[in-house]
C-alpha cells in the first residue's frame, strides 16, 4: 500500500513538474501544427512523383508526356511542371528551338516552376530541355544518338552534374531502377554502353543502400577510382560528340560544379572526405573532362567559374536556385551568341582544347568580374 | 541524391506556403495580443493598436527575405527551446518518476528464485505465447496505443505515468533519423 502511495506521489510531483512543459510545448505544436495545416490548404494539389516518369526501355525511365501538374520536390517545395506530347519540360517543341540543353535533372528544371528555369529566362532564345532526375551521362549520349537528325545544325549545350553523373555513368541501376551503363567492352577494346539489362523490374543488386554516399571527393584524388571514372566520361562525350558532328549540330558541354566545390569550408571538408587531402585538387573533375574535351573537339564551359555557392539552394543543397538558373541563362546567352557569330565553330576545330576554354570563359568575362 | 529527414514537429518547413501560413497566423496572433494588451493596459483605441500590428509582414515586401527570416527565426527558437526542455524532461523523467514508480516492484528477476519455474519458452510454444504481440508500432500505427494496451494489463498500471514524458519527448525530439532513400524524388515509375 505505501509503495503504491509512494508511487501516486512522485507520479503526480513529475506531473506537476512537467506541466509547465506540456503548456509551452503545447503552445508550439498547436502553432506549427496550424501553419503546416494552413499551409497544405493553401499549397496546390501535387501529384506523387511516380505519376511524372514512365518506364522507357532504352533510357530506364522517361518524364510522362502531356504533363500539367505539380509536384513535391524533395526537402524543397511544390512546383510547376509542364511537358511537351514527348515529355521533355516545357511546351516548347524540339523542332522549334535553336538550342537544345541535354542533361539530368539540371536539364530538366527540377526544382523550379516550368516557365521560369534557365530555358524560359531569355526572350530572344528558345531553349529546349531534355532530361530527367537520374539521368547519368549515358542517357544524354542515347537522346542525341536518337534525336541527331532533329538536332541538325542547332547548338546542343549538354549538363553534366558532377557529384553525381560521373559515378552514375558506371551503374547499372539508380536504386532500384535499371539505367543503361557504360562498362568495358567485352568484345574488342574500349568502352560499351549496356543496355540489356534494362527493364521495369527492380534491379535487386542495387548499392544504393544505408549509409551510401557519393564518390565526387575520390573523384578529386588522382587514382584508380578516378581513372576509371573519367576513362568512361572519356568514352561518352566522344561518342556525343561524334553523334552531333555527324548532323552538324554544335555541341557544347557544361559542367555544373556540386555547391561542396564552391566555399572554402566545404572545399575543406571535401579535402578532408577524399582521404587524401594533399593530394586532393577539386577542380580535378573539370580538368579530367577538359582533357576530354580536347580530345574529343568539344567546347567546354567549366560551371565552377560562373556558379557561386549562393546560385543553390540552401536546404536541398543540391539544384540551382532562381539566381543560379539567371545566371545559367546569361551563360547560355553568351554561348548561343558565340555560336551564331561562328566563334565556338572555329574553336571547337582548333587543336588545343584549353583556348576553347579561353576563349568561351573571355565570352563571359564581364559575369565573372560583376561576381 | 539528397536523404530524407523528416520535419520534427514543432518547426515549420520553408516551403513557400508554409512560409505564407506562418506569417498569417503569425500576425493574427500578434495582432490580437497586441490589441488585447492595449486594453489591458486602457490604452485609447485598442483597436487600432491591433490594427497596427498588422503591419508586422509589411517589411517583406521591401525586403522579401523577410520572410524566409521569419520561419528561421521560428525553427531556431524551436529547436534551441526543444533541446532545453527535452533535458528538463529527460530528467524529471529519470531522476523523480522512475525512481519513485520503480517502487512498485518491477524488477528484472535476473536470477531465478528458488520455486520459480524457468521463463524459458520453448521454441513449440514461441507463436502460441507472442502471436498476439504484433507490435502497432511496427505496422506504422501510433506507439501510444500499445503502451496504452499494455498499462491495461493486470499489474501494469504504473505504465501511464509514463505517459506524459512519452509524449513530450515525441514532441520534443530532434531530427528523425535519415532514411535509406528519399521516398519520392526518385522513385520513379
Amino acid at each position: 500500500m505505501i509503495r503504491v502511495l509512494i508511487t501516486a506521489v512522485t507520479a503526480l510531483l513529475s506531473w506537476v513538474l512537467l506541466l509547465p512543459v506540456v503548456l509551452l510545448t503545447g503552445a508550439a505544436w498547436l502553432f506549427a501544427t496550424s501553419v503546416r495545416a494552413l499551409g497544405r490548404l493553401m499549397e496546390p494539389r501535387f501529384v506523387p512523383w511516380t505519376d511524372l516518369m514512365t518506364f522507357d526501355q532504352k533510357l530506364g525511365w522517361r518524364p510522362r508526356p502531356n504533363l500539367d501538374v505539380n509536384y513535391l520536390a524533395q526537402r524543397d517545395d511544390v512546383f510547376h511542371i509542364v511537358t511537351d506530347q514527348e515529355g521533355w519540360q516545357g511546351t516548347r517543341a524540339l523542332d522549334d528551338s535553336s538550342m537544345v540543353v541535354i542533361g539530368d535533372s539540371f536539364a530538366f528544371g527540377y526544382g523550379i516552376d516550368t516557365g521560369k528555369s534557365f530555358a524560359d529566362l531569355n526572350p530572344k532564345l528558345t531553349i529546349k530541355g531534355i532530361g530527367a532526375p537520374g539521368y547519368s551521362m549515358v542517357q544524354p549520349v542515347l537522346l542525341m544518338e536518337q534525336f541527331a537528325e532533329r538536332l541538325k545544325g542547332k547548338l546542343v549545350v549538354w549538363f553534366i552534374c558532377l557529384e553525381n553523373d560521373l559515378e552514375d555513368n558506371l551503374a547499372p541501376a539508380m536504386t532500384s531502377y535499371r539505367s543503361p551503363f557504360v562498362r568495358p567492352s567485352r568484345q574488342h577494346e574500349g568502352w560499351e554502353i549496356a543496355q540489356d539489362h534494362v527493364g521495369p523490374s527492380p534491379w535487386l543488386s542495387s548499392v544504393w543502400g544505408s549509409g551510401r554516399k557519393r564518390i565526387l571527393p575520390y573523384l578529386c584524388v588522382p587514382g584508380p577510382i578516378a581513372d576509371r571514372t573519367y576513362a568512361g566520361s572519356d568514352y561518352l562525350i566522344g561518342r556525343a560528340a561524334a553523334a552531333c558532328s555527324l548532323v552538324g549540330a554544335q555541341l557544347v558541354l557544361m559542367t555544373v560544379p556540386d555547391p561542396t566545390q564552391l566555399t572554402v569550408e566545404s572545399r575543406a571538408n571535401l579535402a578532408a572526405l577524399s582521404g587524401n587531402p594533399d593530394a586532393c585538387d577539386v577542380d580535378l573533375p573539370d580538368k579530367r573532362i577538359a582533357e576530354s574535351c580536347k580530345r574529343h573537339g568539344v567546347p567546354i564551359i567549366v560551371g565552377k567559374d560562373h556558379l557561386s555557392a549562393s546560385d543553390y539552394k540552401p536546404i536541398e543543397g543540391l539544384h540551382w536556385n532562381a539566381r543560379g538558373h539567371r545566371r545559367t541563362a546569361d551563360v547560355l546567352g553568351r554561348v548561343y551568341e558565340s555560336f551564331r557569330s561562328g566563334a565556338i565553330e572555329g574553336v571547337a576545330s582548333e587543336s588545343h582544347s584549353m583556348l576553347a576554354i579561353d576563349r568561351l570563359a573571355r565570352l563571359d568575362e564581364s559575369t565573372a568580374v560583376s561576381r | 541524391m539528397p536523404l530524407t529527414k523528416p520535419q520534427p514537429p514543432l518547426t515549420v518547413s520553408f516551403r513557400r506556403a508554409d512560409i505564407r501560413a506562418l506569417w498569417i497566423i503569425t500576425t493574427a496572433v500578434f495582432s490580437l495580443a497586441v490589441g488585447l494588451a492595449a486594453d489591458t493596459f486602457g490604452a485609447p483605441m485598442p483597436w487600432a493598436w491591433g490594427v497596427a500590428a498588422l503591419a508586422l509582414p509589411l517589411p517583406g515586401l521591401v525586403w522579401p527575405p523577410w520572410f524566409r527570416l521569419g520561419v528561421r527565426v521560428w525553427n531556431r527558437c524551436a529547436e534551441s527551446g526543444a533541446a532545453v526542455l527535452r533535458a528538463y524532461v529527460l530528467k524529471v523523467g529519470y531522476y523523480l518518476l522512475f525512481s519513485g514508480v520503480g517502487r512498485t516492484g518491477s524488477a528484472l528477476d535476473l536470477d531465478l528464485r528458488n520455486g520459480e519455474t524457468s521463463r524459458w519458452i520453448s521454441r513449440a510454444r514461441h507463436e502460441q505465447t507472442f502471436a498476439g504481440c504484433n507490435r502497432p508500432s511496427a505496422q506504422g500505427g501510433w506507439w501510444g496505443r500499445e503502451l496504452l494496451a499494455s498499462a491495461g494489463l493486470r499489474g501494469n498500471a504504473w505504465q501511464v505515468s509514463l505517459l506524459p514524458v512519452m509524449l513530450l519527448l515525441m514532441l520534443l525530439r530532434k531530427e528523425g533519423q535519415e532514411s535509406a532513400l528519399p521516398s519520392s524524388t526518385y522513385t520513379l515509375y
